[in-house]
């Protein structure tokens, strides 16, 4: 367990260095599909030949799937990039066989926007407090109710409800030939593979999750405002004993300046 | 070269070696050089040296696994490929100034990732100049002409494996003399043949990755470069001058202009090629 926990690590640091680095390159104009591209890039050249799904990227209202009709409208658009924009950067990368699924949010710019800092703040309340209702005695579909009540309490809506099968999180695996290169559109054969063998339902943390908790899980909270959404997304580990625990506390969300970049 | 430094950055795990020069009063942009084959970036001294003398931040690197750029160890050919060359390039210009507006001056095969580099500037691009340097569409598209296939046959000779790889193990020096002379490169000394020679193999890796993406650029829709100047020497010996036709589904109002020189046209006509790219 101790060693696979280390590969999920080193997954999921190499997917937020792609995303901070992206973040670095982009510009004013440039599209949905050219961010996300880059984003496939720098992971491919850092040795990863395959994603549990495509890299996306979403700009501005897009980041709280307005008008998204159907599941191709989650995949990168010609949306081009303005001073302002809120940007979702969203990695997925299988680095030896370790499934990572990362999120990260940020305004192009440097314009303040009061509204994402409430949301974010949201965010980091929910990240504080979701290892303990791991660990509490509430089932996985009261969790996803608490974090639904949480955000609608708070004056957001609840974006990843939006999501296939309105997610909250999905579990993820040590996936065999992860060294061979998957087609993505936007799903991998092998994320298909990982959770259709363990009965797909069960992999994942929706409002009618039932099964254990245990496991390594993709937690992906997303909120959206009035114009804008905001996510977090990182690895949180269930033990066999039942203790919670976020994979690292080495994420872009913790560092200081987060709130209001 | 007193105030040109050589440095280097790592680019997703990998060393890549550059030269640049930052002016210490107000910088008045980026000049960005990509050398091409078989040289090193150690070919741009004298432009970078009158840039910077001008005010710009000037930075050339050495293409991936050219001189101290590392190659990836598993010969991954995806780390020469546009993309891969276009991000490495990018992280260097982002690591001096995300705000500053760019010029690409690219050479010969610097066009793959010159070009790619110059779609990917998106505003801050003030200019692609690309010297003797055709996108691989636009040297597609001249394969139309007996004499351009003429003139590139060795490209197809590149992409036979172990067997281009013997032949420059024990012709690479009398190689890189012919393709010196050809070029019509000013002074010819036994210190840069035997350097050019050195330089040949480290480029197949480059020439191979262009040629197997071909297909998938015709499956991709890309964007068109706006009004890059594309400066041609006319007695070039590899390159067909190109048309408006051959470029247009890389460049959008592209100026062309043809100077009387060789391949290494930025060394023959130097003072030409200095006033052209300072041209708005």
């Amino acid at each position: 367990m101790k060693e696979d926990l280390d590969k999920f690590e080193k997954a999921q640091n190499l997917a937020y260095e792609a995303t901070s680095s992206v973040m670095k390159l982009l510009y004013e104009g440039i599209t949905e599909k050219e961010a996300a591209g880059l984003l496939d890039t720098y992971c491919r050249d850092s040795e990863v030949a395959s994603f549990f799904h495509k890299p996306f990227a979403w700009f501005g209202d897009r980041t709280r799937f307005l008008n998204f009709k159907s599941q191709f409208n989650f995949l990168p658009s010609h949306r081009r990039l303005n001073v302002g924009d809120v940007v979702i950067l969203d990695v997925a990368p299988i680095l030896q066989g370790h499934v990572a699924d990362v999120g990260h949010t940020f305004i192009f710019g440097k314009e303040q926007n009061p509204d994402v800092i409430k949301a974010k703040k949201l965010l980091l309340k929910l990240r504080k407090d979701l290892p303990g209702m791991f660990m509490s005695s509430i089932s996985t579909k009261e969790i996803w109710e608490k974090v639904d009540d949480e955000i609608k309490e708070n004056g957001f809506d609840n974006i990843h409800q939006l999501y296939p099968f309105s997610v909250l999180g999905h579990r993820v695996r040590k996936v065999p030939l992860g060294h061979l290169p998957g087609i993505t559109i936007p799903f991998g054969w092998h994320s298909l593979w990982s959770l259709a063998s363990h009965g797909l339902f069960s992999e994942l943390l929706g409002p009618k999750h039932k099964g254990s908790k245990v496991g390594v899980w993709a937690i992906e909270p997303h909120i959206g405002g009035k114009d804008f959404g905001a996510k977090f997304e990182e690895l949180l580990v269930v033990d066999d004993s039942g203790r919670a625990f976020w994979l690292s506390e080495n994420v872009p969300h913790l560092k200081e300046g987060w709130l209001t970049t | 070269m007193s105030e040109i430094k050589a440095k280097e950055i790592q680019c997703r795990g990998l060393k890549t070696s550059y030269l640049v020069g930052v002016p210490k009063s107000e910088v008045k942009g980026i000049l960005f050089f990509i050398h091409g084959c078989p040289d090193n970036h150690l070919i741009w001294k004298n432009l970078m040296n009158r840039f910077y003398k001008e005010g710009y931040l000037v930075l050339a690197p050495n293409l991936r696994g050219i001189d101290k750029s590392e190659a990836p160890t598993d010969k991954k050919r995806s780390r020469y490929s546009k993309d891969s060359l276009a991000l490495d390039h990018l992280e260097l210009i982002s690591h001096y100034g995300q705000d500053l507006p760019v010029t690409v001056v690219c050479h010969d095969i610097g066009s793959v990732s010159g070009w790619e580099l110059a779609r990917r500037l998106g505003p801050r691009l003030k200019k692609l100049v690309a010297i003797n340097s055709p996108d691989p569409m636009t040297l597609f598209y001249q394969f139309r002409k007996i004499s351009q296939v003429k003139k590139s046959w060795y490209i197809a000779f590149f992409q036979t494996g172990k067997i281009v790889e013997l032949f420059f193990d024990k012709y690479k020096v009398p190689l890189a003399e012919k393709t010196l002379k050809l070029g019509r490169f000013p002074e010819i000394t036994p210190e840069r043949v035997q350097e050019a020679a050195n330089l040949f193999i480290s480029f197949l890796p480059h020439y191979r990755a262009a040629f197997a993406e071909l297909p998938t650029r015709f499956l991709k829709k890309t964007s068109l470069v706006d009004k890059p100047m594309l400066l041609w020497g006319n007695k070039d010996p590899f390159l067909n001058i190109p048309t408006q036709k051959d470029l247009k589904t890389v460049a959008k109002f592209p100026e062309i202009r043809v100077l009387e020189g060789g391949h290494w046209l930025f060394l023959e006509k130097e003072d030409d090629v200095f006033r052209l790219i300072q041209k708005n």
